[in-house]
């Protein structure tokens, strides 16, 4: 009694505090969709590449997404993100991210961050609004696309940032650095569907459907899983230009087992090289590219680099202009995926690209609408696995209003 | 127009008035950039080489804002001993720290006002960031010289009561490369008005941007 006493008093005393050191927003987004498309969405198991497939024509949930952020001590601070997506999801709302994050006051020019728990790895160049939307369109380029899928840091971050301000330098130089686990299925949607472009995430207790069984007692993807016991890591370089300009490059390796395949989810060995940059030109046009190049390997083989390889490449370009309350965004993504050895027992092959429009307006603070027109064209060879035609071209128009508050 | 004579009288007592004892003049400064645009927020000092009756100044309280995630304005003068107040006109809270060896010194998360200034003992530059918005920045300089300011949207400074006599004129500005930040020359003040111009040696780089989109939240 004492003690719940006490927890209370704390507890009133956090809340107390609350105005000052938490921030908490809410967010949802309903939308309007019309598909003309031959497929069905990975999300209903179908081998679509957006969201919403041919059947999906009409009101949809877009996200309900609860985002909170704060001071647990002073210099340590919680960022959580739960979202829903209305789509049959395990739970119907879960985490995206969660985790703590230590910003020591830098003492130097050199400034120390370092993050624990589950979060986006630096790679995104377009996923800068709450709940790691896109700031510039509804649906993310392919790249970060398959970021929200399959990746997700569940372990430890730390950045070593040299602060230019001090020295006269107009740009700041960060080199990132993480060892984390549970990421072993991490390629096996892009080796049975292709890359994607749409604004699901996958929370970190979701799953999907296998887009080329149709068995139903064969359960879904859990994409957050710890197969081999070994730990992954990236590491990346960072410059930030008058707080404007950003360019990264950042190796992944989730130095998976490719031998370990007795569990729900084998163990996939993904391996890729990441480079962007951001730069905002005048009249308030921002310009973003990205590209992305590696593999992803599966099953035993003699030189442990898996029976199965699959090559993985995409970049995009995206212009977006902003013009007081109104965005305007293009953006052109190419997808390619290729079997390099194993071929003869699952071809994994993409060949594709897509364009996408975007109009952003925000009414206020509170009030925001986004219309997306996509088109996405190309071929998906294993879909002649299910007797499907590999060429196929999908085109998505949205319309999301999104409050927050 | 003409004015009858005891009218021009009693101007030339205003004046007299308006005048102290010791005669002092007018200085105007402009600064402008490699292609001759006026150089705005520059910081411009004027010290006396010998010593002369420099008004007595309190150090009245300075503010420095927070607004769109950014400091404002992104350079501030003081004299050595002003209390600075970084106000937060944000909705999101922030954490103002220094490590310059001037001022040291970290401002616990707040919102609106904080609890109390900061106050700039020492001369030198500062420079001011926020622990929870990397791409903040702001600078302080902090000086001893009885007179300084910093130039307007036009490129000048002007001062009004310098006294004649000998003086270092310096520029400073974080907006050049580091071994360009300070400029000086020096000046002979007269009785009458008197003009400088410093012509900087290249295009100011852009001042950090605020970020005005609260969606944003990747800093």
């Amino acid at each position: 009694m004492r003690l719940s006493c006490l927890a209370l008093t704390v507890s009133m005393w956090t809340f107390g505090q609350s105005a000052l050191a938490h921030e908490i927003t809410a967010q949802i987004d309903l939308r309007a969709v019309v598909v003309d498309s031959p497929l069905d969405s990975f999300t209903e198991g179908g081998t679509g590449q957006l969201r919403f497939g041919g059947d999906d024509d009409g009101l949809r949930l877009g996200a309900v997404t609860i985002d909170a952020a704060g001071e647990i001590v002073d210099t340590v601070r919680y960022g959580v993100t739960a979202r829903a997506t209305g789509d049959g999801d395990r739970n119907p709302i879960d985490l995206t991210e969660a985790y703590l994050e230590w910003r020591p006051y830098p003492s130097s020019p050199l400034r120390w961050k370092t993050r624990v728990g589950a979060f986006y790895a630096p790679i995104s160049l377009e996923n800068r609004a709450v709940g790691w939307d896109s700031l510039y369109s509804i649906s993310a380029s392919a790249i970060n696309t398959w970021m929200g899928e399959e990746l997700r840091t569940i372990g430890l971050e730390t950045s070593l940032t040299a602060l230019g301000a001090t020295a006269g330098r107009n740009f700041d130089v960060s080199i990132v650095a993480s060892a984390y686990g549970w990421n072993d299925p991490a390629g096996i949607l892009l080796f049975q569907r292709g890359w994607g472009i749409h604004d699901r995430q996958t929370a970190l207790f979701g799953e999907l459907p296998r887009p080329l069984v149709q068995d139903p007692s064969i359960p879904n993807i859990e994409f957050f899983d710890e197969v081999d016991g070994r730990y992954g890591y990236y590491a990346g370089v960072e410059t930030k230009i008058s707080s404007r300009h950003v360019l990264r490059a950042l190796h992944y390796d989730n130095r998976g087992d490719t031998a370990e395949v007795e569990a729900r989810e084998p163990t996939w060995l993904t391996r890729f090289d990441s480079f962007g940059a951001r730069i905002e030109l005048p009249l308030e046009i921002t310009a973003i590219a990205q590209y992305m190049q590696g593999d992803t390997a599966v099953g035993a083989s003699a030189d442990g680099r898996g029976f199965i390889i699959v090559d993985l490449e995409s970049w995009f370009v995206l212009l977006s202009r902003q013009h007081g309350r109104h965005r305007y965004t293009a953006r052109y993504d190419r997808m390619n995926t290729e079997t390099v050895r194993g071929a003869r027992f699952f071809d994994s092959h993409q060949d594709a690209d897509a364009w996408t429009a975007a109009y952003l307006f925000s009414f206020n603070d509170h009030w925001q609408l986004a219309a997306e027109a996509i088109r996405l064209s190309g071929s998906l060879r294993q879909r002649a696995e299910i007797g499907l035609s590999p060429n196929a071209t999908e085109r998505l128009l949205q319309l999301a209003a999104r409050y927050s508050f | 127009m003409r004015l009858p004579p005891h009218h021009i009288g009693i101007l030339l007592l205003g004046l007299a008035l308006r005048t102290p004892a010791a005669s002092a003049a007018e200085l105007t400064v402009r600064v402008s950039d490699v292609q001759g645009r006026p150089a705005h927020n520059v910081v411009v000092v004027a010290t006396p080489k010998a010593a002369v009756s420099a008004p007595a100044r309190s150090a009245p309280l300075a503010e420095m804002d927070q607004v769109d995630r950014q400091f404002s304005p992104y350079v501030l003068a003081i004299r050595t001993g002003t209390p600075v107040l970084f106000a937060n006109n944000d909705s999101v809270a922030h954490q103002v720290y220094s490590f310059s060896p001037p001022k040291r010194f970290e401002l616990a998360l707040y919102h609106g006002k904080p609890r109390e200034p900061v106050v700039f003992d020492r001369p030198g530059i500062v420079t001011i960031g926020c622990n929870i918005h990397d791409n903040m920045v702001g600078y302080l300089y902090v000086t001893d010289a009885p007179w300084f300011g910093a130039t307007g949207d036009d490129g000048v400074w002007r001062v009004h009561d310098l006294p004649p006599g000998e003086y270092e004129l310096q520029v400073w500005t974080p907006l050049l490369p580091p071994h360009e930040w300070l400029q000086t020359q020096n000046i002979s003040i007269s009785d009458e008005s008197t003009r400088a111009s410093f012509k900087l040696k290249r295009a100011l780089r852009p001042e950090p941007a605020p970020i005005k989109d609260k969606r944003v939240r990747d800093y």
